[in-house]
């Protein structure tokens, strides 16, 4: 009978086991290639080059390689984590912070700090958080307008605000200066060029909205399941809810501020993750963390190689994946 | 002892009244059904009786102590739902969705243990489910995953299960085998069983107290024999109807009338 159920914590173990010797790949062949061809051999001799400060190798891994690398699996895992959080409090697989116009409220705010020229942090973090909390109400409002629920009426609230978010975006680049106007256009495609040591540190507001969201799976999985069954197995609907959007909304704005807007992963990861590893969110929580990491991380590769001049923002990498695949899956529950 | 009073709940939605003032009781280990015509309410009473919706007036108890008195948890431990129509956006498989049942009895970072895998797997064997445990919810059929449910209801190792329209779309054989698995755990356990049902022929042979629902209010509640007179039902459904016994059960059966027999 025992064979009935496998323990959590062992098949917990073996996915975060796989994942993130994937993400240390990922991570390696992010750091080892570039524009410059001949530091891929010089990886292999890493004392080498994460220590010798005279190096070139040293400049160009620890100093512009590296930081990038860890910004997109910071990204990545933060992106894709939100992804997977809306997707439980919508009860719809559909659900991402981009599409929901989230990711556009942070920019919008955001946007409108750098414009101002308030500091990056906390100013500018702060008026994206705000912008997407604002937004992230209005869709609410929007979607609870009607008793008579309807499950798009959510997408459509949110498709919405995201053009609304994309007008009033147009509206204060037109009134920008133009020395801005290259950096911001940019950074709205989704930008990890801007790694820098101290955003990195950043990351420490974020890590404990994964360990928060993690400590919630369980009732996670109950609230997929339908909020009156959630509620009458024990869990307390509303407050986990605002729990798990506050973390959501705050993570993903930070994020927004930090590479602009990179749409799709939340979709991309959490939906091919169920797909291997099933519904139970006690495995999909880490699972897309890792998950989403490396996806960036080797998306930001894709941005940065593929075309031989320059690179591309990464954003555009992630959109021709992803729209793709949502109108897939859109196509699909039609059946 | 009772295990579920209500004492004048009334219950709006905006400004559309559902339920007024209704009193009831639910004694302990009795087989409860509410029957009633198409909108009088039934399913919002459960609802309010499960403390899955919130009533505007009047108090609601629960084994003695009001709902306002037990935590959300500490309410999932003595009372399980099983409402009708399920969601599978997010496909589970059996054996885990039985095994959510577990979740009340569990702290935020616990985890199973081997006596709840234990506790998951003997519900499954008493609902005849345990050979779909490796399916996925959306690869079985109505029939099971309606028996599912019930296991994970049953796994929760309640006091009291309430259950909405749990026969519906079910064919005859389905039927009658959740109705006896749903008896045979009032009378081996002694759990108290409380319903909303459309087929009044069922709830006349399973319950033993019948609350018949009309526009929101109570028309009569009573054993089935009081509560099955055909002056009553063809009041609260508004059609003509057939009322007689059983010969093998013994209890009321009711038959709607066809026009050219009038």
């Amino acid at each position: 009978m025992s064979t009935l159920f496998t323990p959590i914590s062992r098949r917990l173990t073996i996915i975060c086991l796989a994942l993130a010797s994937f993400l240390a790949l990922a991570m390696l062949l992010g750091v080892s290639s570039g524009s410059t061809k001949r530091t891929l051999l010089a990886v292999m001799d890493l004392p080498a080059v994460l220590f010798n400060r005279d190096s070139v190798e040293y400049t160009i891994i620890r100093q512009i390689r590296l930081p990038r690398v860890l910004l997109a699996a910071m990204v990545g895992a933060t992106l894709s984590l939100g992804g997977l959080v809306f997707q439980v409090l919508l009860r719809n697989p559909l659900a991402e912070p981009y599409i929901l116009g989230i990711s556009g409220g942070a920019a919008v705010g955001a946007i409108g700090g750098m414009i101002a020229g308030i500091p990056f942090f906390p100013g500018v973090t702060a008026s994206a958080f705000t912008g997407s909390m604002a937004t992230l109400g209005l869709v609410l409002l929007l979607d609870s307008g009607s008793r008579a629920k309807r499950k798009d009426s959510l997408l459509l609230a949110g498709v919405m605000m995201n053009a609304f978010a994309g007008a009033v975006i147009m509206f204060l680049i037109s009134i920008s200066r133009n020395s801005q106007l290259h950096h911001i256009l940019f950074w709205l495609m989704g930008d990890l060029a801007m790694a820098e040591r101290g955003r990195l540190s950043l990351f420490t507001l974020i890590v404990p909205c994964y360990c928060i969201i993690f400590m919630l799976a369980r009732p996670m999985n109950l609230m997929v399941t339908g909020h009156e069954t959630a509620a009458s197995l024990g869990v307390d609907v509303g407050r986990i809810s605002l729990i798990l959007l506050i973390a959501a909304t705050f993570m993903v704005s930070l994020v927004v501020c930090l590479s602009g807007l990179v749409g799709f992963v939340g979709l991309v990861i959490p939906h091919i993750l169920r797909l291997l590893i099933g519904p139970d969110h006690r495995l999909l929580v880490p699972a897309s963390v890792l998950g989403g990491a490396s996806y960036l991380v080797l998306c930001d590769l894709l941005a940065r190689t593929v075309v031989s001049n320059g690179e591309l923002p990464v954003g555009i990498i992630t959109a021709m994946i992803g729209a793709p695949l949502f109108i897939f899956l859109l196509w699909r529950a039609k059946q | 002892m009772t295990a579920v009073s209500a004492a004048n709940i009334s219950l709006s939605y905006g400004n559309y009244q559902i339920l007024h003032s209704l009193t009831l009781s639910i004694q302990k280990k009795s087989f409860f059904i509410i029957v009633g015509p198409n909108g009088a309410g039934k399913s919002t009473l459960l609802k309010a009786l499960s403390g899955s919706e919130k009533v505007t007036t009047g108090t609601l108890s629960l084994f003695d102590k009001p709902h306002s008195q037990y935590t959300r948890q500490a309410f999932a431990r003595l009372a399980a739902l099983v409402p009708q129509g399920f969601t599978d956006n997010f496909p589970f498989k059996v054996a885990d969705t039985v095994l959510m049942g577990r979740s009340p009895h569990l702290s935020l970072l616990g985890r199973e243990q081997k006596e709840d895998y234990h506790i998951a797997c003997r519900a499954m064997e008493e609902t005849d489910t345990i050979h779909l445990a490796d399916r996925s919810l959306n690869e079985i059929s109505g029939g099971e995953k309606q028996r599912v449910i019930i296991a994970r209801a049953i796994c929760q190792q309640p006091q009291i299960i309430f259950l909405d329209e749990p026969t519906a779309a079910l064919d005859l054989a389905h039927q009658i085998q959740i109705m006896d698995l749903l008896d045979s755990l009032r009378r081996k356990k002694g759990i108290t069983v409380c319903m909303v049902s459309h087929d009044i022929n069922l709830a006349a042979m399973y319950a033993d107290t019948l609350l018949l629902l009309k526009s929101g209010r109570i028309a009569t509640s009573g054993p089935p024999d009081q509560v099955l007179t055909a002056t009553l039902l063809e009041e609260s459904y508004g059609c003509r109807l057939q009322v007689d016994d059983n010969p093998l059960t013994g209890t009321k059966r009711v038959s709607p009338i066809p026009a050219r027999f009038r």
